[in-house]
């Protein structure tokens, strides 16, 4: 589970977390998003395609996230959930309290464009 | 390869898969490959035993957190067998006992900045299987998951 951000050309953060997002590999994202959080002009992306199990652990990384970020007036943006990763979110509820895009493209326009979290 | 290992004629009758593993967070996706292959090997369709490897991930992942702690030795013992119609996960552990009625059952409805942090493992443990059951003795604690194959 590594997940060091690219930034794209209008300063967002794009991440691309692999595998199981469990409590062993949760603290490695959180480090590459708080790192992403201080080298990023605009929002982050993550996109969890290839995310293929996530526990309660990866979620509260991701929440803690999404609330340093928001204080920064950005957004957490969630890409290519897989429909058992997307179960996982519903059943939390997690899927009422972020963006989640189809795909990167759309993330990043979303993003770009300023769009308010869904 | 995770160790299963069936034991036919022993109590419960029937086959039991069963794991030993040291409490490291390293053994979570051992355990998550070894509950997998134990459940569809009890019958559970693939998404049913999706399920029970993620009860089970989220209640292991507590034990070596929560009731040993981090970097303390201790062992985790799993054991996946059939009763009637019910899959059922047992995992034992000697570390500190645990009181699910501590934990606040989590709102998963309220916005971003509202949302607790904690509770969501038990809250998933409990939303994914149809019981599940903490017993703490002074011997170790015995979790005790049911989930049925028919639901």
């Amino acid at each position: 589970m590594t997940a060091q951000a690219a930034l794209t050309a209008s300063g967002q953060a794009l991440l691309a977390p692999e595998g199981r997002l469990d409590a062993l590999t949760a603290p490695t994202l959180e480090r590459d998003l708080r790192q992403a959080l201080t080298t990023a002009r605009g929002d982050i992306v993550v996109d969890m395609g290839r995310v293929s199990y996530i526990s309660s652990s990866g979620l509260r990384v991701l929440l803690v996230a999404a609330r340093l970020v928001r204080q920064k007036g950005r957004t957490l943006r969630l890409c290519c959930l897989s429909p058992r990763v997307a179960e996982v979110f519903a059943l939390a509820g997690f899927d009422m309290v972020f963006p989640l895009h189809s795909s990167r493209e759309e993330a990043c326009r979303a993003g770009h464009l300023g769009l308010p979290p869904a | 390869m995770p160790s299963a290992a069936s034991k036919p004629g022993a109590l419960p009758q029937g086959p039991c898969f069963e794991l030993t593993v040291a409490s490291d967070l390293s053994n979570l996706s051992r355990i998550a490959d070894f509950v997998l292959q134990a459940a569809v090997g009890l019958g559970l369709d693939e998404k049913q035993a999706y399920e029970v490897q993620m009860a089970t991930d989220e209640a292991c992942a507590n034990i070596i957190e929560h009731a040993y702690g981090l970097g303390v030795a201790g062992e985790i013992a799993i054991r996946c067998t059939l009763e009637g119609d019910d899959v059922v996960v047992t995992i034992r552990d000697r570390g500190r006992p645990f009181d699910p009625s501590e934990v606040a059952e989590p709102d998963i409805t309220c916005a971003l900045e509202e949302r607790q942090i904690g509770g969501l493992g038990l809250y998933f443990m409990r939303k994914l299987m149809d019981s599940v059951e903490f017993t703490c003795r002074p011997e170790g604690n015995t979790l005790r998951m049911v989930r049925r194959r028919t639901r």
